[in-house]
């Protein structure tokens, strides 16, 4: 749609808004303030860590890296090389599973669906532990991870093509959580193959998710996936708000939405496949966020996308500070995510069966 | 297939699971044309079939134009056939305002060039929705939802409106509020509508045609009163059995406050003021409220008393206590039918045979709503 329709659509839901839950004010703002927190928390979490860095530090090694200064020794090392590289790891991370969430809920039209569903994160999951298994150095684990994830959507897919005359929907969810299933068990076969000494740790902890091991080429290798799987999001946002009508009803409104439904679950993918082949499987935060985010602006999708993945990336940017900073040892982040994140899924199967 | 330009012609074959399905119907391209039978009798399929969102074997043409002739290798899909399909759970653009869902179908319409046939203002005051406008999908009832999802699929100007049981979804309360918006539709608007519908009451009130159907096959096609008084159709040999006349009021009593509605071969007489003269009323009369006499009945206190023909007799069989009499109104019982449940011994007593002139005394004549 054009931006003209946009603009009417804003005038006219300002209206709307008041009657319906008053609680979305203008989304700019929100958006606005959103950026801004995202902003003091990387610079917050620039300073924590084993080995923490002054503000006037940061602002010292910052200058230095636009004036071509000498490198002040360690404070640039664990800036540059180790946490500036983590936190980024952190936020695109959050950001495009959040994002991905967004719009599988939109197109499963099911609140409780996240980008799980497809098997898609224990497929990708499936394709880094045979990395592991492999000893493949860490740019194989993560190509691995990511076609198995892909291969996981397109097998998933095309079951839901096999199967047909049945709720199309209801098929794809099953076929995923069965194809999930068969990887997990593939998963456990291989854990129990893997060298327990060697192997089985980095199985483990990688399953669990982490970003204690992100380098600068993880972030600059993840980044243009998750673009590419971005962009037709955005250029197709506006039409993915008609697909929350099904394919019956939209195709009775003279509408075609099989073809787009299927490429922006193929964009999900590639975004959630890419997220967890650098940080492993980060669980919730494609289903908390997505939902707590709706809950903020309603369910357009212009609006849901920016305000998701910037609350995305807030979240697991404050998941993962306080995995390197709470403990002793790295806490992994799908322990945190879990823990926030299954009793805030039970309070939605409880209290919010109204719909959304 | 004769006059086909004018009428909708429908013949669908295939199987789904064991459930096999074979018909072939015309239904003209006005008014409503219900599809109506037990549930499993394929009805849903029909619609499905119509719309395009189900493919058998078949072929479809919808005034003229070609949806579908396998002969010829032609299916249009969904989206590309101009229809309004209303489904058994309104689904709205939850992100939309009720206004801008309905304007959602306007919209697509005028970007196609459709001859804009189906005004905005016309649709919200026929679905008494104006006060809707403002407000967000989840704020509406079902009975809203529903009414609102109709104003969308009408507001895309289609050839044809597709209803798959649109009140099944909804409690009485909510159906007997909608009911009437769905009559002011039927009313007023020239568009073709095919309603499926498992509820005697619903067809009764709304359908013009009727498409009988049975375990997939139709069983008869045509208008709503000729089914409703065949004797070889279920619907007559049904307990409650009844007849649909279409009429026109003819004179107001207001001193009584009766009203006088005028139909083929007679005049009939509802209690009420129930409109302006020339008006047109649908009525209904069962079978159990139908009685004969050979003789003008004198002193009685009903009011309807016509002269009709008996045009048959069915269930005259040892052992039965009641027959099933067709008769037509007007003294060569070339009127409108009507339907009655007798007993065998008053027929027997009366002597009344296909053929015989009788007085139908009608005790009973509900006025459903206004016809078209």
């Amino acid at each position: 749609m054009t931006t003209g329709s946009m603009d009417s659509d804003d005038a006219d839901e300002t209206g709307l808004a008041t009657a319906r839950m008053g609680r979305r004010g203008a989304p700019l703002t929100l958006i606005a303030a959103l950026t801004l927190l995202l902003a003091a928390m990387m610079i917050g979490a620039m300073q924590l860590g084993r080995y923490p860095i002054a503000l006037a530090d940061i602002g010292g090694a910052m200058l230095r890296l636009f004036t071509g200064g000498a490198a002040a020794g360690q404070i640039d090392t664990v800036l540059w090389q180790i946490r500036l590289p983590r936190i980024l790891a952190a936020v695109l991370v959050g950001a495009a599973l959040s994002a991905a969430g967004a719009a599988y809920q939109g197109l499963f039209r099911n609140p409780l669906v996240s980008p799980d569903i497809l098997g898609v994160s224990t497929g990708a999951g499936l394709g880094a532990v045979i990395g592991i298994f492999l000893s493949l150095p860490v740019l194989g684990i993560q190509l691995f991870a990511f076609l198995a994830g892909l291969a996981t959507v397109a097998l998933v897919s095309a079951i839901g093509l096999l199967v047909r005359d049945r709720e199309p929907i209801l098929v794809l969810v099953l076929a995923g959580v069965v194809v999930g299933s068969l990887a997990g068990a593939a998963i456990s076969l291989l854990k129990i193959l893997a060298d327990p000494y060697e192997q089985l740790p980095a199985i483990t902890f990688w399953l669990l998710g982490s970003l204690s091991s992100i380098r600068n080429g993880d972030v600059l290798s993840a980044l243009p996936m998750i673009l590419l799987g971005l962009v037709p999001m955005i250029l197709l946002r506006w039409r993915i708000n008609l697909l929350s009508l099904g394919d019956e009803e939209a195709s009775a409104l003279g509408l075609e939405t099989h073809r787009l439904r299927y490429l922006i679950i193929a964009a999900a993918t590639l975004m959630t496949a890419s997220a967890v082949a650098i940080a492993g499987v980060v669980g919730w935060v494609g289903l908390i966020l997505p939902h707590l985010a709706r809950m903020l602006v309603g369910p357009n999708f212009e609006r849901l996308l920016p305000t998701a993945m910037l609350m995305g990336a807030c979240y697991l940017l404050l998941v993962d500070t306080l995995a390197r900073t709470m403990a002793s040892i790295e806490i992994p982040l799908g322990i945190l995510t879990a823990l926030v994140g299954a009793p805030f899924f039970l309070w939605l199967l409880v209290a919010r069966r109204d719909g959304w | 297939m004769n006059g086909e330009a004018g009428a909708i012609a429908a013949a669908f074959s295939g199987s789904l699971g064991t459930f096999s399905l074979d018909v072939a119907f015309e239904a003209p391209m006005r008014g409503v044309t219900a599809l109506f039978g037990p549930s499993g009798s394929g009805k849903t399929t029909i619609l499905r079939c119509m719309a395009g969102l189900h493919k058998l074997a078949g072929r479809l043409s919808v005034g003229g134009e070609i949806w579908q002739d396998d002969a010829a290798g032609i299916f249009r899909k969904a989206h590309q056939r101009p229809i309004g399909y209303v489904f058994q759970e309104a689904s709205l653009f939850p992100h939309l305002s009720v206004r801008k869902n309905l304007l959602y179908g306007a919209r697509r319409a005028a970007k196609q060039g459709a001859e804009e046939l189906i005004r905005e203002d016309e649709i919200v005051s026929l679905l008494g929705i104006g006060h809707l406008l403002g407000r967000a999908p989840l704020a509406l009832s079902g009975g809203e939802r529903q009414r609102v999802a109709v104003g969308r699929a009408l507001l895309s100007q289609p050839r044809l409106l597709l209803m798959d049981e649109p009140l099944s979804a909804l409690d009485r309360m909510a159906k007997d509020e909608i009911l009437p918006y769905f009559e002011a539709l039927h009313r007023h608007l020239s568009i073709p509508i095919v309603y499926v519908s498992h509820d005697i009451a619903e067809v009764e009130r709304l359908a013009d045609t009727l498409v009988l159907l049975e375990r997939g096959r139709v069983l008869a096609a045509g208008p709503l009163f000729e089914l409703e008084a065949d004797p070889g159709l279920p619907l007559l040999r049904a307990p409650e059995a009844a007849v649909t006349l279409e009429g026109r009021i003819a004179s107001i009593d207001e001193a009584y406050a009766l009203t006088a509605v005028s139909v083929a071969g007679g005049m009939l007489v509802v209690p009420g003021i129930q409109g302006r003269l020339g008006d047109a009323r649908r009525l209904r009369i069962t079978a159990a409220d139908v009685s004969f006499s050979l003789s003008p009945p004198g002193d009685t206190t009903i009011l309807n008393c016509l002269p009709a023909r008996i045009l048959s007799i069915t269930g005259q069989t040892d052992g039965e206590p009641q027959v099933t009499v067709v008769a037509g109104l007007g003294a060569d019982g070339a009127g409108a039918r009507i339907v009655a449940r007798i007993t065998r011994k008053s027929l027997e007593a009366l002597a009344l045979a296909q053929g015989s002139q009788v007085f139908a005394q009608i005790k009973s004549v509900a006025l459903l709503a206004s016809g078209a």
